[in-house]
């Protein structure tokens, strides 16, 4: 039976073919939401109301046989970095307090054009700066699946979501593994596509050269019919790419046979947990059985890529977050008397700390004296990742590589010790380095929570990765083998 | 007393003449009620990202091709950092380390002789927005501010001149004639009132003789050209009197006061800023192929340079080149009339002198003037052949200006034709003749001035409207006959 | 490299933020190992390698010179201080 707990394609069908209404799928999504939010907390803001009024005016469409999209009526949650026009976005942030952005993202441009029914906005770690939404200045998200872990991050809150089954699809930013991570963690698809794939004009910047807009779902297919809705050119993002952007959807062909896959060594060594790879290498001698082959890989710069990372992405952040500065939204100190004063305690105000740890630490990278010493080096570094990546897709497929060192961790675990949080994100790093599009899927259970299988592919190789996400769906069956228990647990 | 050199080098700052900001597709209209002209990506909005006006690229190219430069294939736009309540983004997008054009040069005549001052480079950059001091006129009495962020994001080129210059006459000159080249490109309206041409300049002072520059110091947003000198004057003679009595000159960035005709201190280096540089992630590299640079480059008007030195070969004096030059539309009125073939230097006397003048008094400019070019070389017509004496001819042209009718239309209705009939005149002349035979014996004497008194008999006689030069000749020829 | 407590001072004065002195003490020993941990980067030799400032580069599209017209911006209601159709800042100096 179609419900709320089905897919997007399903649901599609469904609407369609009017065995369901949207309105009773969008009725029964609140009801369960009502039930499980105060256990995950995904949510910032919900368009609960609205999204029940648009659900009957695009029943009565389907009624009358108007040809709609695939995406007619789904229900799709938006993480609050990307900006619904007239609705707040907050980035998690105290700093944009009662800032209502007057234009649309791109993609939500493109998905309202859909007819989607927006159900509202998730939590984030502020300004997407974060492993775990910790970081949200509102409060924590929680992971669906042992409501004493964390979600993953940034995007905890748009994949608890959908791995709580209050909402059928999401999406999420990436810029070190933001949508990836809390995938894994959650047990959910989440990718991030190519970088230039899909705009980035609406989605409030962390690292511009990094960050990425990309679905999560709980199937391959949703996945795709979702990219495929909101990628291609934009005229607003000098950086999205001009090249065709494909029919990811109708295009999507599960691809197994014949597959040559690189796990590079570099992240299959003692940095993953050993439960975490018994299950990756589960998953690597399943694909085996059914005609691929695998091999172990030397990248040596990827060792170095979070290093990388913690130099390229503060940087740029630093100067993406000069403009919150009191002067033309969000929060002012109304006590400062004079300009100075204004910008220090607004922004000392409105930051929150880790926020503040990383302008610190990209204030200095790009400092007189330093810049050579940081940010040319952390450049050139990134250069050797481009190179190594592209040296081994002239041999392999894809490649493959756990999406996390480790499950879910406990609330406040990496507190103290913002070095190890960063190095939980190994994995996932080096792909935005390199821009290269990446997919995680769950892939087995560790302590009785999701691991994730991380598959990537060369740049604009987006149809690839899905194909072959698509081939390992087929034969592990993830999306009905892995449920939340909070999503099981509904009646 | 060590004698000093002045070493100058000038930065100059051009709006470019686009309908749209740099980055947005705000119009760069001037005037406007504040903050009307700007969106999300002007006012620096989370979420909001630049996308590069082609034109804009299209006029730094041009100034690039103009001032002889190396057009650079790639180039590259940076972020700017330091927080100002007029700079929306907290960074302005500027090219840094990889400009748009490298080494350049423009020509200037002091007294007559040329001189050569080389360009450095040329980069494209955004401007920021405007700041309203409230409670005095000046920012240090200000109880609050008002920002406007209309210019927000305004294109702009920066020249940063070689410090080849040596005085302040040299910098005007500089100045005047790199605005002239950047108006007759069409790429800047030159207006300096507006803030569309601002100069910065760099002063230092060194023992003459000597090689290593002296301290610098950076005097900003000059925007006159009396102001340049002035400002140039004052630092120079600020600089000498510290130098002579011993003291270091302090490398600062200062402001000129129109007001008391003196810089003053702005700010300390110490205190400048760590702008913190890096390639602007929001942008791609922007690469110009050749072919897109040649296409430009056939486009390019004529210059400044090469005009004077066709007016030049046509016989123009210096003086009337130097006014047809001053704006492009006066070269351009002269040129319309060269070439519905009018004989340059006749042409050219008339633009200079009575139709600029007659323009002036009824507030006309060439290029909306009521006598077309072609109207003009009318007017040379009916002079060449005889029909209007100079003074009718003006008469005509004031005319011809004040109700857009062509001259042979004023002519035709006024009746009033020049006498070059010399059957007609022969007879006027012997009557006059015949009426002072006392005068006729003077010049027949040899008193050959005294003609002249019988050329004003006979013009009162025509009401002036016969031809000078003709009425002469036949005064000593019908003297010579008797 | 050591990253002392005044380049700490320093560098939160360039950044315009304020940071309270308990934070301060924790931020010093974490920035302090994040910028250790930084230096393995050493490791490689990089002399000749060049910089990247992106994963690729791409033809940039460029903007036709053609006015946009806008609608509402939300400026009055998104601005902290408003007047006479301008953003107010507090005294500069």
């Amino acid at each position: 039976m179609t419900t709320w707990r089905s897919s997007a394609v399903e649901l599609g069908k469904a609407f369609r073919n009017r065995s369901v209404k949207v309105a009773d799928v969008v009725a029964g999504l609140w009801a369960h939401h009502d039930q499980v939010e105060p256990q995950v907390k995904s949510y910032l803001t919900t368009f609960q109301s609205e999204s029940l009024a648009q659900a009957q005016a695009l029943d009565i469409q389907f009624d009358r046989g108007d040809a709609l999209s695939l995406l007619a009526g789904i229900p799709i949650a938006i993480k609050d970095n990307i900006h619904v026009s007239g609705v707040p976005t907050t980035c998690a942030s105290q700093i944009l307090k009662g800032f209502i952005p007057s234009f649309n993202a791109t993609v939500t441009d493109r998905l309202q054009a859909q007819q989607v029914i927006v159900t509202g906005k998730t939590n984030l770690d502020e300004f997407a700066m974060g492993s775990s939404t910790e970081n949200s200045s509102f409060h924590t998200s929680l992971n669906p699946w042992d409501t004493s872990r964390v979600p993953g991050g940034s995007s905890g809150g748009s994949a608890a979501a959908v791995a709580a089954g209050q909402v059928v699809v999401s999406l999420g930013s990436d810029t070190g593994g933001s949508i990836r991570q809390p995938a894994a963690f959650c047990g959910v698809v989440g990718m991030k596509p190519t970088y230039g794939r899909v705009s980035r004009y609406g989605l409030v910047a962390f690292a511009s050269s990094l960050d990425q807009i990309g679905p999560f779902s709980r199937t391959v297919e949703d996945a795709a019919l979702v990219l495929e809705a909101i990628s291609g050119v934009d005229t607003h993002d000098a950086t999205s790419s001009p090249r065709r952007s494909e029919s990811y959807y109708s295009n999507l062909k599960p691809t197994v046979a014949g597959l040559k896959i690189g796990v590079p060594k570099e992240l299959f060594g003692s940095e993953i947990e050993p439960g975490v790879k018994a299950q990756v290498v589960a998953a690597l001698d399943l694909l085996k059985a059914n005609g691929a082959t695998w091999e172990e890989i030397a990248m040596p710069s990827l060792k170095e890529a979070v290093t990388t990372y913690y130099i390229i992405a503060p940087a740029e952040a630093s100067a993406n977050l000069s403009r919150f500065d009191g002067v033309r939204y969000g929060y002012r100190d109304s006590e400062a008397d004079n300009l100075r004063d204004m910008f220090r305690r607004s922004r000392g105000g409105g930051f929150g700390p880790e926020v503040k740890r990383r302008i610190i630490i990209g204030t200095y990278v790009l400092s007189s004296g330093y810049y050579d010493a940081y940010y040319t080096k952390a450049q050139k570094l990134r250069s050797l990742i481009v190179r190594d990546f592209a040296q081994a897709f002239e041999k392999y497929d894809v490649i493959m590589t756990p999406t996390t060192p480790s499950v879910a961790f406990k609330l406040g675990e990496h507190e103290s010790n913002p070095l190890a949080m960063y190095l939980a994100d190994i994995a996932t790093i080096p792909v935005n380095m390199a821009g290269l599009p990446a997919i995680s899927v769950p892939c087995g259970l560790d302590q009785g929570l999701p691991v994730g299988l991380q598959i990537i592919g060369p740049a604009f190789g987006d149809q690839q990765i899905l194909n072959v996400a698509a081939g390992f769906q087929e034969l592990s069956q993830f999306p009905t083998r892995f449920q939340s228990p909070v999503m099981r647990s509904a009646q | 007393m060590t004698v000093f050199e002045v070493v100058i080098g000038i930065e100059v700052h051009a709006q470019l003449k686009t309908n749209t900001k740099l980055f947005c597709g705000c119009s760069t209209q001037f005037g406007d009620r504040p903050n009307t002209n700007v969106c999300p990506v002007c006012l620096g909005m989370p979420g909001a990202l630049p996308v590069l006006n082609r034109r804009a690229v299209e006029y730094a190219i041009m100034a690039g091709l103009a001032l002889d430069c190396d057009v650079r294939h790639t180039s590259v736009f940076s972020r700017k950092n330091y927080f100002y309540p007029d700079l929306p983004k907290g960074y302005q997008i500027s090219q840094y380390d990889q400009p748009i054009c490298l080494g350049g040069h423009l020509d200037i005549r002091v007294d007559g002789v040329k001189k050569r001052i080389g360009i450095t480079r040329i980069h494209m950059e955004e401007d920021a927005g405007k700041l309203i001091h409230q409670g005095s006129d000046t920012i240090a009495g200000a109880t609050h501010s008002h920002v406007d962020l209309n210019r927000a994001c305004t294109p702009l080129i920066e020249i940063v001149s070689e410090p080849d210059i040596r005085t302040a006459q040299e910098a005007r000159l500089y100045v005047e004639a790199l605005r002239q080249r950047l108006v007759y490109l069409g790429i800047c309206d030159g207006n300096m009132d507006e803030g569309s041409l601002r100069a910065d300049i760099n002063v230092s002072l060194r023992p003459v003789g000597t090689e290593p520059f002296g301290t610098r110091t950076e005097t900003k947003n000059v925007n006159s050209f009396r102001s340049i000198e002035r400002a140039i004057h004052s630092e120079i003679a600020r600089q000498t009197q510290l130098l002579t009595a011993g003291e270091r000159i302090v490398q600062q960035t200062r402001q000129y006061d129109e007001a008391t005709q003196t810089t003053r201190v702005l700010r300390d280096k110490e205190e400048s800023h760590d702008y913190r540089y890096f390639p602007e992630p929001d942008l791609y590299p922007l690469v110009l192929t050749t072919q897109w640079i040649d296409t430009i480059r056939a486009m390019l008007p004529e210059l400044p340079e090469a005009k004077a030195r066709r007016y030049r070969d046509a016989g123009l004096s210096e003086f009337e080149i130097d006014v047809v030059l001053t704006e492009p539309e006066t070269s351009q009125y002269l040129d319309q009339c060269i070439a519905a073939g009018a004989v340059p230097k006749d042409a050219a006397k008339w633009v200079v002198g009575d139709l600029n003048s007659v323009l002036k008094e009824t507030k006309q400019s060439f290029k909306e003037s009521k006598i077309t070019p072609a109207g003009l070389v009318q007017l040379l017509g009916l002079i060449q052949s005889g029909k209007l004496s100079g003074k009718m001819a003006k008469e005509v042209l004031e005319k011809c200006v004040q109700t857009g009718q062509l001259p042979d239309a004023v002519v035709a209705a006024s009746g009033a034709t020049q006498i070059s009939d010399t059957g007609e005149l022969v007879a006027v002349v012997d009557r006059i003749l015949d009426a002072n035979l006392d005068v006729v014996e003077k010049v027949k004497s040899g008193k050959t001035n005294s003609a002249d008194f019988l050329m004003g008999q006979v013009m009162k006689e025509t009401q002036g409207r016969a031809k000078p030069d003709l009425v002469r000749r036949l005064i000593l020829e019908c003297i010579a006959r008797r | 490299m050591t990253f002392s407590q005044s380049d700490l001072d320093h560098i939160i004065q360039l950044a315009h933020l304020d940071v309270s002195a308990a934070l301060k003490e924790k931020f010093l020993p974490q920035i302090q190992s994040i910028l250790t941990h930084m230096e393995s980067i050493n490791q490689f030799d990089l002399t000749h390698v060049s910089p990247a400032a992106t994963a690729f580069s791409v033809d940039m599209a460029l903007r036709d010179d053609v006015v946009v017209p806008q609608s509402d911006l939300r400026l009055v209601e998104n601005a902290p201080a408003w007047a006479d159709h301008s953003f107010v800042v507090p005294r500069i100096l």
